[in-house]
């Protein structure tokens, strides 16, 4: 069986239907009770919990990079993919933050990794943080879709319950953004105590901020957090865990996929169409059975029209308290 | 990689020659700055002016001899700040040591300069510029003001702002010097914007200088700080507010230098910023400018804050209900969206968002944009929420307020 190895907590009958029922619900955009979101978080948590930092993860599965609460673009993305369970997947964090539908997007692949713990594996983005999420939108968007701060506060507590990256077949390494100066193997890795906040600095920090750069060695990240490495600290890294290639998100790249260091690092962005005005396509991979891969790319969903020019959610219309 | 090194050695030698220009105008005349004390509400004071920061000479007594070493620090600050630009560059995007320039860089510092006289009075600014737009259209002070610079003499505020435009269509010009290149989409962000970066800035000290009269000369090093820091990040290739903000500051400057005065406040919102907004608009698309700390959906624009308040400005206190543009009508009324940009920089803003945005409607692409036409009651509303908002979004951000600079006529002393 591909996927995710090692989870095997029982889920009962009425376990599944409830889950089905989300997914469903999920699916044509609508929001979860409150207390349903609870429940389902707190499941998660404990499937997360006996994971192990650098995940390890089996073939065939589907690698998937940021997203970005592009909901209908997901929903295209499985199209292009195919559905869990006959699909196994690999998320690579981003979930949140910028599109219209954060919540609706953690949700879903929150309870496609409480369905299916063994075939889907989540690993944490840089925007899957407390403090990142109250500046760039998801915060915003719980309080305007629930009234109250609560599901963030769920959320973003199992955050810190995210493995930091996986590993298929012990070849393809995947953070979500990249290496860190004080990390030589995923041993390291494994060694780290990830159950907090993200860092502003140190491993953990750089493992969901770093970006590949042309430049040889380690630099310092435009970004402010996380550092740039060159080919040489690839190859290096590469080497020391017997790896065949590093696949990563954390950048838009206009084709949704771009081979960097000689083909050992591979950049997957899955959002097409970025904040609803960058035109990039989105990109997955796919890893088959005997560890071969190939890049599928997609483009946006269908553009959505509404009664109004507000569109036809049924999101109450508040203006922030400035306007008050 | 060799084309890199090139541009990377030319920018080194202008932006030496700046600091080196710099250094012997501010040395060359001793010189203290000091507040006039008085607000932005004398918008109808008998003194047309700007609160200026006077420029008087010194004696060689004690507390002339530490104002010379103020200045001298300036220029010391000023050079690092040249300088860290330049270590930037040559490493390729390098983010050097803090600079003394950058005073902000932890939430003290921030609470401390929420607080300060400085960052009161940049809001009073913004305030007073949007306030004196009102009830007039973009495109009739347009007209007006092309009137204005054919009259002989021309004051300096006239001619400033007049050049400020000039300025900017020769940035325009610039870019098809250094077109969007084709072969580079792999990754977002045209490297060619670098090359673009690169002669702005080299332009830059020239720029303000040109900009100011010449007996002010001294300052162009100063204002060329806010100048270069006003069209997005070389590095990073991305624009946002920070950057707009680091406009602000220049025209801010040219009022605390009594430049600008009272008689240009609509000028500098309706026709020195509306030129900017062109040409940033220019910039983030054709070269595409990353979003810098965009909020997605969730924040009020991707990029621009300004247009949106100066817009307000224009159209409150009865201005916009006496011309058929209600809140509501600008998302909801087609014909307003389509027909009056021209006029109201606020509809404008809108029409741009909604161009550049595909994929979904306006209330899922901007939400805030509609919850402000469907949720607030009027522009007066709209106009004091948007001032709030600023202050709270942009100068209260420490991810913006960590980037700007500081310097003589827009100081920020921490206790």
């Amino acid at each position: 069986m591909g996927g995710a190895r090692g989870a095997s907590l029982e889920l009962s009958a009425s376990d599944i239907e409830s889950l089905t029922r989300q997914i469903d619900t999920l699916t044509e955009i609508k929001p979860l009770p409150e207390q349903e979101v609870k429940e389902l978080c707190e499941k998660c948590k404990e499937i997360l919990e006996r994971e192990k930092n650098v995940q390890p993860v089996s073939c065939p599965v589907t690698i998937v990079g940021d997203v970005h609460g592009q909901f209908h673009d997901l929903l295209e993305l499985f199209n292009v993919a195919g559905k869990a369970p006959e699909t196994n997947f690999l998320f690579l964090g981003d979930y949140v933050d910028r599109g219209y539908y954060s919540v609706e997007t953690v949700l879903m692949v929150i309870a496609m990794k409480v369905r299916w713990p063994n075939r889907v594996t989540i690993i944490r983005g840089n925007h899957e943080s407390r403090q990142i999420t109250q500046v760039y939108g998801f915060y915003d968007e719980c309080l305007r879709k629930y009234g109250t701060a609560r599901v963030w506060t769920f959320i973003t507590n199992l955050f810190d319950y995210l493995p930091l990256a996986a590993c298929v077949e012990g070849q393809i390494f995947t953070p979500h953004a990249g290496l860190s100066p004080s990390l030589d193997t995923i041993d390291h890795i494994n060694a780290l105590d990830r159950f907090t906040e993200v860092p502003h600095e140190g491993p953990i920090c750089d493992l969901l901020w770093s970006d590949p750069e042309d430049r040889c060695g380690w630099g310092i990240s435009p970004r402010g957090a996380g550092y740039t490495f060159g080919q040489d600290i690839t190859e290096q890294f590469n080497h020391a865990n017997g790896l065949q290639f590093i696949a990563r998100a954390h950048q838009l790249v206009m084709e949704g996929f771009n081979w960097m260091h000689d083909n050992r690092v591979v950049t997957v962005f899955s959002a097409p169409n970025y904040c609803y005005r960058c035109g990039n396509l989105a990109a997955i991979v796919e890893v088959d059975e005997s560890c071969g891969h190939a890049v599928q790319q997609f483009d946006h969903a269908p553009p959505r029209g509404g009664a109004d020019a507000a569109g036809a959610n049924k999101v109450k219309r508040s203006p922030p308290d400035y306007f008050v | 990689m060799t084309a890199m090194k090139t541009y990377v050695a030319a920018t080194a030698y202008t932006l030496l020659a700046a600091s080196l220009r710099y250094v012997a105008a501010v040395s060359g005349v001793h010189c203290v700055p000091s507040s006039v004390p008085g607000g932005y509400s004398g918008m109808n004071s008998p003194v047309n002016r700007y609160p200026v920061c006077t420029m008087r000479a010194t004696k060689k007594s004690a507390a002339a001899q530490k104002a010379l070493n103020t200045e001298h620090a300036v220029a010391h600050d000023i050079c690092t700040y040249l300088s860290t630009q330049l270590s930037h560059n040559q490493s390729g995007g390098r983010q050097g040591p803090m600079s003394r320039l950058h005073r902000i860089a932890s939430p003290s510092d921030l609470s401390q300069w929420k607080k300060s006289e400085t960052c009161q009075d940049l809001q009073a600014f913004v305030a007073a510029v949007g306030t004196a737009c009102n009830g007039i259209t973009t495109a009739q002070r347009q007209a007006d003001f092309e009137a204005r610079t054919d009259a002989q003499p021309q004051t300096d505020g006239v001619r400033a702002i007049a050049r400020i435009v000039d300025q900017l269509k020769q940035l325009r010009a610039l870019c098809d010097t250094h077109p969007p290149r084709v072969d580079a989409d792999r990754r977002f962000g045209n490297p060619a914007f670098r090359e673009w970066h690169d002669a702005m800035v080299a332009r830059a000290a020239q720029a303000t200088e040109s900009i100011l009269p010449t007996s002010m000369a001294a300052h162009a090093g100063e204002l060329a700080a806010y100048w270069q820091g006003s069209f997005g990040d070389r590095t990073r290739i991305d624009y946002g507010t920070g950057h707009e903000l680091s406009f602000v500051a220049l025209l801010y400057c040219l009022g605390k230098l009594g430049v600008l005065t009272t008689s240009e406040s609509a000028d500098i919102g309706l026709v020195a910023f509306d030129a900017y907004l062109q040409l940033t608009r220019h910039l983030q698309t054709a070269y595409n400018l990353e979003p810098a700390g965009s909020h997605g959906a969730w924040g009020l624009d991707d990029y621009c804050f300004l247009p949106f308040l100066f817009g307000a400005g224009q159209l409150m206190a009865g201005a916009g209900d006496a011309n058929e543009v209600t809140v509501k009508a600008v998302v909801t009324d087609d014909r307003v969206a389509e027909m009056r940009g021209g006029e109201w920089l606020y509809v404008d803003a809108v029409k741009f968002v909604q161009s550049v945005k595909t994929g979904g409607r306006l209330g899922e692409t901007s939400p805030m944009l509609c919850d402000i036409a469907y949720g607030v009651s009027g522009w007066d509303k709209v106009f004091t929420g948007m001032k709030r908002m600023w202050a709270a979004e942009v100068l209260g951000k420490l991810p913006i307020m960590q980037h700007f600079v500081f310097g003589k006529i827009l100081p920020f002393d921490k206790s």
